[in-house]
């Protein structure tokens, strides 16, 4: 450990030592072979409460990941894939069953007390806020629990109500304030303690998609400026890619794929031409041509959507269509959206079966 | 808006942490109690009926003064002790259902902390609660004798400590089986049995007498008697004895219900139902 000093001049201890994913990268959060199997309750204890589980549930079976200074990683995947699990074992609300992970060069196992000091939570709903008390109340209860002084939060608030774009509103009650502005407050509470880390669960959940794209731009100007290692997990796709981040799609407690989003694309995306004719039966009399020459499309009143070949590209597809090529009004590529892409890489596999954890 | 901040871990030792969280959730109790003020003020008027109760019945039974002085203080401390012993549990349950269990114990502090630091507010509150019972007790014409309060104050604040730790049994219980009342209601109901607040323990058949040994109730009930009223009744432990008794109480059965909680939450949290 070294000794750091804030601007507020309190001097602290600052954990140095990284964990062995970190060697030459500024890496923050790091997990290897994370696997965590809920099992059921002891007989014993079913006399009192009924267990939800009958057999075992492998939550997450051999995660890796590494989230460095300054970076995002999306966590994506359907309910039950193992993201909450994930989020959970970071912050110490439950301890994996075997593989290791650190947050800046603290043990996910042993240190998890010390982990959230460095790593701040935002839950994806709004009761974890106090609702009856301002939203410098609300602050003032986090700060207090991190061991904040008063003369840090005399500085410290303001500064992260600025952040969140929420001066004005610091003596507001909770209650009163819009589902976009309690978002924000959950961020600035998260914030509140100078992080290395942020885990935001679902950030957007219950906001609108403007308030959202404010929230996501808020967050990625504060992952560059506060050097912040932020995992974030969100079912909205199209703010994902918005973010262009790094992604980690996982299902069944599985890594299905880690990297970035343009990597995925390149690696999986079919692109597919759409060429619109002057009629409709010039349309259809296309679609019939080239299915009939290997390729595959479909028609629809005076458009054709004809999936781009691998190898030709669009020579392919205009040999195919001969002499209808010359009745093609309009032609433009359509990018493969997020959805479709991520559902073939789950696709790429077979699916085990869906757990209900 | 500030630059980069380098991250930071507090030193802080287990007192600090132990001051900083009672403090954050006191204040947090007072601002919320603050936005209720009328049912702040109707929690602690609801104090006179019972009162009223039991000085219209020693008067129908012609009981006298001294039994209503016996009876009001015998209930003015179970009262205030009900509130150290359910508070516990209650809040922590509160927070389980509401989903907002998780969002306390992300929070750098011990998590067995966390619950002590959320009765804290209502125990002092309950202790008042005592106070304003016996209070009104002598406006109906209670004789008490008022200048052995201090010492009454140290005893019953003695015996919320001890309400506390026995919360501390039923948390354990509640965290692991989703559950606490059923360990309260026993020992709330066994307490009331046993504890003497409208009898003596010596009304007891010996075979049930001995329990009343084992719950702080009866030794802070026996003792306020002893120091509160102008005719103590015959066969009091003396306050000395009950202080030395509860002190001794407090610390095993702290030390024993912490014990016990932190391995209830450790084994929750390592079967993964700590916040459901």
């Amino acid at each position: 450990m070294t000794a750091d000093t804030t601007k507020t001049g309190e001097r602290f201890e600052m954990p140095t030592g990284q964990g062995p994913l970190s060697a030459g990268r500024n890496e923050v959060i790091g997990l290897s072979g994370l696997t965590k199997t809920y099992e059921p309750t002891p007989k014993w204890m079913r006399a009192f409460a009924r267990t939800h589980i009958r057999q075992p549930v492998k939550a997450l079976d051999g995660i890796d990941l590494s989230v460095s200074a300054g970076e995002v990683c999306a966590i994506v995947g359907p309910n039950g894939a193992g993201k909450t699990t994930m989020f959970k074992i970071i912050v110490g609300l439950t301890s994996p069953t075997s593989g290791s992970g650190h947050v800046s060069g603290l043990d996910i196992c042993s240190e998890s007390e010390q982990i959230r000091q460095v790593v701040g939570w935002m839950p994806s709903e709004d009761r974890s806020l106090l609702m009856r008390a301002t939203v410098k109340e609300n602050l003032l209860l986090h700060g207090r629990l991190q061991g904040m002084t008063k003369r840090e939060f005399v500085n410290r608030i303001p500064e992260v109500l600025e952040m969140v774009n929420l001066t004005a509103q610091e003596n507001s009650v909770v209650v009163s304030l819009s589902a976009g502005m309690k978002a924000r407050l959950r961020l600035a509470r998260a914030l509140l303690p100078a992080p290395r880390a942020l885990i935001l669960d679902e950030p957007t959940g219950a906001i609108d998609p403007v308030a959202a794209h404010g929230l996501l731009n808020l967050i990625t100007d504060l992952v560059q400026k506060e050097q912040l290692a932020v995992l974030i997990s969100s079912h909205r796709l199209e703010e994902i890619e918005a973010l262009k981040s790094k992604a980690l799609l996982m299902s069944d407690g599985h890594v299905k794929y880690d990297g970035d989003l343009d990597t995925l694309r390149n690696r999986w995306e079919q692109t597919r031409l759409e060429i619109t004719f002057s009629k409709s039966t010039l349309a259809y009399s296309a679609e019939t041509r080239l299915n009939s020459n290997g390729l595959r499309a479909s028609a629809t009143d005076k458009t054709v959507e004809c999936l781009l070949p691998t190898v030709g590209g669009v020579g392919v597809v205009f040999a195919a269509l001969g002499e209808l090529s010359l009745s093609v009004e309009h032609l433009r590529e359509l990018p493969m959206p997020l959805r479709d892409l991520i559902a073939m890489v789950y696709q790429s596999e077979p699916q085990e079966q869906r757990r209900t954890k | 808006m500030s630059g980069a901040r380098a991250s930071v871990i507090r030193n802080r030792g287990l007192p600090q942490k132990v001051l900083d969280t009672f403090g954050a959730y006191i204040r947090i109790d007072i601002v919320e109690d603050w936005m209720f003020p009328l049912s702040l003020v109707l929690r602690y008027m609801a104090v006179i009926f019972p009162v009223l109760l039991y000085f219209f019945q020693s008067l129908y039974l012609d009981l006298g003064p001294d039994q209503f002085a016996f009876m009001v203080i015998g209930i003015s401390v179970t009262a205030g002790l009900q509130d150290a012993l359910t508070g516990l549990t209650g809040r922590l349950q509160f927070a389980q259902e509401r989903g907002t269990l998780e969002t306390y114990m992300v929070e750098p502090v011990p998590w067995a902390i966390i619950p002590l630091a959320m009765n804290i507010w209502r125990s002092l509150s309950g202790a008042v609660l005592a106070c304003l019972m016996v209070s009104v007790g002598a406006l109906f014409g209670a004789p008490l004798d008022l200048s052995r309060v201090p010492l009454a104050l140290t005893i019953l604040f003695l015996g919320i400590i001890s309400c506390n730790a026995i919360g501390t049994f039923a948390a354990s219980f509640l965290v692991l089986f989703k559950r606490g009342e059923p360990v309260i209601m026993i020992y709330g109901l066994a307490a009331g049995v046993v504890g003497g607040s409208l009898f003596p323990p010596t009304v007891l058949p010996g075979w049930l007498r001995w329990l009343s040994y084992l719950v702080p109730h009866s030794y802070v009930i026996s003792a306020e008697r002893q120091l509160l009223m102008q005719v103590p009744p015959e066969g009091g432990v003396a306050p000395a004895i009950v202080i030395g008794a509860l002190v001794v109480f407090c610390i095993v059965a702290s030390a024993s219900g912490l014990y016990v909680f932190d391995k209830s939450l450790n084994y929750a949290k390592r079967l993964g139902i700590l916040g459901v």
